[in-house]
């Protein structure tokens, strides 16, 4: 066995770890805030969550959906806070990505210089004395290192949990909370027993995380502050005062970089989102862009009252059009097509193929509600305009205006969505116009919505107007490819 | 067929809200009809953020054979035309 000291990748993964992995808590915070609330059920029912971080009571004589329910949390415990779960989106991504890039790097020079027999319990009896050094901490003193070791026997298993145990649990807990992934791999989220289990176990980590955190932190310091920080700056138990003032200089280097980054990012939103998607975008796009969605649950799978996001439109036309069984409905087809046409409800209803799919919905917010949709399968409808060549996108335009009719979300004008034209031959991307059996509610979008299983639930535009096939949308609204990918900052793909 | 979220109307129901239509002038925006044939209504006050709870929004139809557009609506309250003897 070599031996076993701190040499400088590991002195500098760990510095690293600790700017990314603070970063995610905070980001973690903010995407917990817009939907404060944990279940252990995928239908997210109201009154069934395990856990609330929030006092607001919803009211039961009117529609509200869960922007209603989202919570404005302080900069000190969110980033950036303030309910902008857009720009927590980038900044844990960001996070995740450089922390994985961090602990591969880690993990590979763990085992490239044989360091991993630090974290390998060679004899059971490492077990009863890890035990022995919790009783021996709690008499006050200091348990011995073990033979050959950095560490003692608690300190052994405790980092080999958090390294091997805790760390790629939280990366599979994320993962499974891609609607990417789950829509592809449905047995993979299955497997943590469901969407809402898997946010659950996520948030659990982290808590373990945080208190790993204090416990060690706290450690370093029972142990001696400059004599072990000092193990982490110069590699050995030297110049112990010069390390104190180091670390506690690092630790105020990173304060002031969590405030300038949560300054910058409320203050520059637009370009903290292009910076930031930059980095995440084609990560996201190479792993998640090409998964098509396998989903088939059962009818007994289906949530009883599937929860709703967006507000219907309030003009008359849409009150008269629906009071009227929506008889008046027209879908206009258009933009860059060789033949641009018009449906009507009834043409929509007796297309040729008419498709059921029994699906998970996946809210930005975080929750979830499994639904049976059926409609037409968006390919027909771009098989029959015919885009032209030059054609990369669609748009999708809609009867509601977000300033008129969503007050919890900033901004106004026509909200609309545009989504990459090849994800229209996805085999479950559907235009529906019923649900679980009967017509689309009127909460749910109708007469006619998108469903684009692989994404997050607000790219599936309801109350469908138009529809409107591009080569470029840097020309519509702010030119960032939605209404809330321009007013709240979301990513335009969001298959996690 | 359709089975809507609105609330089908009692030839009684259908009566009232022509009452209604009557007493307040309501015409066609189209061709200023003021002649309609009633069908469902829809309850507003749950599902529209700006209106106020028992608020309906009756359908009404354009008997005139040459409206562009037949099919229009009034707004009633509940005790307007929904309650029952």
């Amino acid at each position: 066995m070599p031996e076993l000291d701190f040499p400088a990748w590991i002195r500098i993964t760990h510095v690293v770890n600790i700017i990314f992995i603070s970063f995610l808590i905070r980001s973690g915070m903010e995407i917990l805030g817009t939907h404060p609330k944990l279940y252990w059920n995928d239908d997210s029912k109201p009154g069934s969550e395990w856990a609330r971080f929030t006092c607001k009571v919803m009211p039961r004589d009117k529609l509200y959906d869960t922007l209603d329910e989202e919570e404005d949390y302080s900069s000190i415990v969110a980033m950036p806070g303030h309910k902008q779960l857009g720009l927590g989106r980038h900044w844990h991504f960001v996070s995740v990505l450089g922390w994985i890039l961090c602990g591969l790097a880690y993990v590979i020079l763990l085992f490239a210089t044989g360091e991993w027999h630090r974290f390998w319990p060679y004899s059971w009896a490492i077990f009863p004395q890890a035990f022995k050094d919790i009783v021996t901490y709690l008499s006050f003193d200091l348990p011995p290192t073990l033979p050959g070791q950095p560490y003692n026997a608690l300190q052994m298993l405790t980092y080999g949990a958090v390294v091997f145990i805790l760390a790629p649990f939280q990366i599979l807990t994320g993962a499974a909370q891609s609607p990417a992934i789950e829509a592809r791999f449905p047995w993979y989220v299955r497997m943590f027993g469901g969407r809402q289990w898997a946010r659950s176990l996520h948030f659990l980590a982290l808590l373990a995380f945080l208190v790993f955190i204090v416990v060690h932190v706290f450690m370093v310091v029972v142990h001696g502050f400059g004599k072990e920080t000092a193990k982490m700056i110069f590699g050995a138990e030297v110049y112990p005062m010069a390390a104190a003032i180091i670390t506690v200089s690092a630790i105020v280097g990173l304060v002031v970089l969590h405030w300038v980054a949560t300054r910058y990012t409320l203050a520059y939103p637009r370009s903290t989102q292009r910076a930031l998607g930059k980095v995440t975008n084609n990560a996201r796009r190479l792993l998640l862009h090409r998964l098509r969605s396998r989903q088939d649950y059962s009818r007994a799978d289906l949530t009883p009252e599937h929860r709703v996001n967006g507000k219907p439109p309030t003009s008359d036309e849409y009150k008269i059009m629906a009071a009227h069984n929506f008889a008046d409905y027209k879908l206009e087809v258009g933009g860059l097509v060789e033949r641009p046409m018009t449906f009507t409800q009834e043409e929509l209803r007796t297309f040729p193929t008419r498709q059921t799919q029994r699906v998970l919905h996946n809210c930005v917010q975080g929750w979830t509600s499994i639904g049976e949709w059926t409609g037409v399968p968006l390919r027909q409808i771009v098989e029959l305009v015919k885009p032209r060549p030059e054609v990369r996108y669609i748009c999708f335009w809609t009867m509601q205006d977000s300033g008129r009719d969503e007050p919890s979300a900033p901004g106004g004008g026509q909200f609309y969505e545009v989504v990459d034209l090849h994800l229209a031959y996805h085999d479950q991307t559907l235009l529906a116009y019923d649900m679980n059996g009967g017509p689309l509610p009127i909460k749910h979008g109708a007469p006619l919505r998108l469903r684009l299983e692989t994404q997050v639930g607000f790219k599936m535009a309801k109350w469908i107007e138009r529809i409107e096939f591009l080569n470029d949308y840097s020309h519509i609204g702010e030119g960032m490819g939605g209404w809330r990918e321009d007013h709240v900052y979301y990513d335009k793909d969001v298959g996690i | 067929m359709i089975i809507s979220e609105n609330t089908r109307l009692t030839e009684r129901q259908k009566s009232r809200v022509l009452a209604s239509v009557e007493d307040r002038g309501f015409t066609c925006e189209s061709c200023h009809s003021g002649d309609f044939r009633v069908s469902e209504a829809l309850h507003m006050g749950f599902l529209f953020l700006d209106e106020e709870h028992g608020t309906y929004m009756v359908a009404l139809t354009c008997k005139n054979p040459d409206c562009a557009a037949p099919r229009t609506g009034i707004r009633l309250r509940h005790s307007e035309f929904l309650w029952d003897e």
